[in-house]
């Protein structure tokens, strides 16, 4: 087995909100991610999947915990010392509309992460290897002195890609990188993240709410629900044999592109995600779980192995 | 005979810009019958969100409705005077959209919000319009109605806002309701509850037109699918001939780009290219430059919406022809 790239280290992260309350955005995550593998997270809106995201590359400080990066904590280091490092962890975002200047031309955009390292030579070289990238993520050179607004979501969204990879980093936090886009052209960008992952040996964290595009890159998914993990283990198996209550609910509830299914009732989960600025106390999915019980209420459930996967459950048995 | 509550014949929206016209909507027909969900579907810029729009009535200028009709009763709505088009509006013709935040006043209580739909619309009293208004959020499965009554937009969930719009669009029992991605904005979980909610309206009578990019939404809860590309109907059908076998390659396109990311295939398949610009549509058919297999034909003529089969229409040259399944 590879080494471990990244760890948290029960990771705690809370935000001040309005009313002297306090929002637990994320609470106590402790997972691991292996060099080369894609961990893919989800959950819905508010459960701490994207603040997790920016933990994990110190693009936010932890309320408490620690995050390792081949086994030396990133958390405790000054940002002089970080700096180097900033380089190894990179992010793509969600909106390609927002996360590119418009003021700059694609060359200048793919080129600020070189320049900021130092990486080539001279601005010859700089264009090279902008060159280089462009190719790399399936666009035409010609594109070089072009702006942002002249592109497509999709087009916008391999130069963000560009940006990312352009320093040659080890792990890149994705965050719901193609949900922006269209079906047809969500499915370009994916087969471009695999095809980097392969050949750039990349580390991915693969944040989506969406669970067909998870399952489709990563090797190991992570569902979170309200700051904390649900349950964690291999894709094949979470998504064949899903332990925690919340996890089947999330499948079951995802709309099936074939009408033969409708006659099938689904079980609908009761009302809506708590607040994370008011957690229930003991497990936070109580609230909604029809499998609650006076226990589920008193006592935080634990990570736990079951079968192959880990939950965090009192009730759900091997 | 089936009662068709809104009829739309050969509407067109035209744009004139400073690099000229655009139809974002070009001479699309549908109709929906009495009491079913009809699914309007396609990408961003196809121009699913603009039909809605005309319907409605609420094209802004520099748009103009160029050409066609739409009836909804038997009654032609284009030609009526904005007068008489507001008085149909939230009465028998409601709207939901995609980002309920931006639908809502943020500072004005929500019951209150409804209760004036119901006022001005009928013109009862403020304790009758409450009270409907207490009605339909139970309906809607509001829970606690009553402390909701007395919310802001910003107190409540997204799910909330959305069943907030939902009740203000369906307190006054419209013939059609118009749901432009009502759940897009939603989490999956939610989604389920409202599609769900959706379905128990139309099972009260009220005809829906359902906005959505989402196949598995369409698949779900529609009776009856129209997919659009670059401003036209490309393929019409009832929604289990239309995914049993789909006809025009955008929607195969489609259907099998939204196969492959469910199946997990080892490479996903993907349509190749981008949706042209509407300033720059070929003179034929407008799937010309991402279609695998467009004969010379394709280029200077645009394919006629063509019956397949009884209630099935595609607008290819090549459909049927093919001994395709």
């Amino acid at each position: 087995m590879s080494e471990i790239l990244l760890e948290a280290r029960s990771l705690t992260k809370q935000f001040p909100a309005a009313g002297k309350k306090t929002v637990h955005a994320v609470s106590g995550v402790s997972l691991q991610i292996r060099e080369g593998e894609t961990l893919g997270l989800v959950g819905e809106s508010g459960c701490g999947k994207s603040t997790l995201g920016r933990l994990m590359i110190r693009t936010l400080s932890p309320t408490s915990g620690e995050v390792l990066y081949r086994g030396q904590s990133i958390t405790a280091m000054k940002d002089r010392e970080f700096m180097p490092l900033r380089r190894e962890l990179q992010l793509v975002f969600q909106d390609p509309y927002a996360s590119l200047d418009p003021r700059m031309t694609v060359r200048d955009l793919i080129a600020e992460p070189l320049e900021t390292w130092h990486i080539c030579e001279s601005r010859n070289a700089v264009t090279a290897r902008v060159l280089e990238l462009l190719r790399a993520v399936g666009l035409p050179e010609e594109f070089l002195r072009r702006y942002p607004q002249q592109f497509s979501g999709g087009q916008r969204q391999r130069i963000g890609i560009a940006r990312a990879i352009a320093a040659d980093p080890s792990f890149i936090v994705c965050d719901e990188p193609v949900s922006a886009l269209d079906v047809s052209v969500q499915n370009q960008i994916l087969n471009l993240l695999k095809e980097l992952k392969a050949s750039r040996r990349l580390t991915f964290l693969f944040i989506s709410h969406d669970l067909s595009v998870v399952r489709y890159l990563s090797d190991r998914v992570c569902v979170m629900f309200l700051g904390r993990i649900c349950e964690i283990g291999t894709t094949e198996e979470v998504y064949r044999n899903p332990r925690h209550p919340y996890t089947r609910f999330l499948l079951d509830a995802v709309p099936v592109p074939d009408p033969a299914l409708r006659g099938k009732e689904i079980r609908l989960l009761k009302g809506d995600p708590p607040s994370p600025a008011d957690p229930p106390s003991g497990c936070r999915f109580r609230t909604r779980c029809p499998f609650a019980t006076q226990r589920c209420a008193a006592e935080e459930p634990e990570l736990r192995e079951i079968g192959a996967v880990r939950a965090a459950c009192h009730h759900v048995e091997e | 005979m089936e009662h068709n509550t809104l009829e739309v014949r050969g509407l067109t929206v035209c744009f004139q810009t400073a690099k000229g016209a655009v139809r974002p909507v070009d001479d699309v027909s549908l109709k929906i019958p009495q009491g079913s969900i009809v699914g309007v579907v396609g990408e961003s810029g196809c121009g699913k969100s603009m039909t809605a729009r005309a319907v409605m009535g609420l094209v802004r200028s520099p748009g103009k409705i160029t050409g066609g009709s739409v009836t909804l009763d038997g009654r032609e709505l284009t030609s009526l005077p904005e007068k008489e088009r507001r008085k149909l509006r939230g009465a028998e013709i409601s709207m939901i959209f995609q980002e309920p935040m931006s639908s809502l006043n943020p500072v004005m209580k929500v019951g209150r919000q409804v209760a004036e739909a119901v006022r001005l619309h009928t013109g009862c009293s403020r304790a009758e319009a409450r009270a409907k208004t207490l009605a339909i959020f139970r309906e809607v499965e509001i829970p606690e109605p009553e402390a909701r009554y007395d919310c802001y937009p910003h107190e409540l969930s997204g799910g909330l806002r959305q069943r907030v719009l939902i009740a203000m669009a369906a307190v006054c029992r419209p013939k059609l309701l118009i749901a432009d991605e009502p759940t897009t904005a939603l989490d999956v979980t939610v989604e389920a509850q409202i599609l769900k909610l959706l379905e128990r309206l139309r099972d009260a009578g009220v005809s829906v037109l359902l906005i959505s990019h989402d196949l598995g939404v369409i698949a779900r809860v529609c009776d009856y699918v129209y997919v659009m590309y670059a401003g036209r109907i490309v393929e019409q059908a009832g929604t289990g001939v239309i995914f049993d076998r789909p006809q025009h390659p955008y929607t195969r396109g489609l259907f099998r780009s939204v196969a492959s990311l469910r199946e997990g295939a080892e490479t996903l398949e993907t349509i190749p290219g981008v949706v042209p610009n509407l300033l720059r549509l070929p003179a034929g058919c407008s799937f010309l430059m991402r279609c695998p297999s467009c004969p010379a034909r394709c280029e200077n003529e645009i394919p006629p919406l063509a019956e397949t089969e009884p209630g099935h229409a595609v607008r290819c040259f090549l459909a049927g022809k093919e001994g395709a399944t």
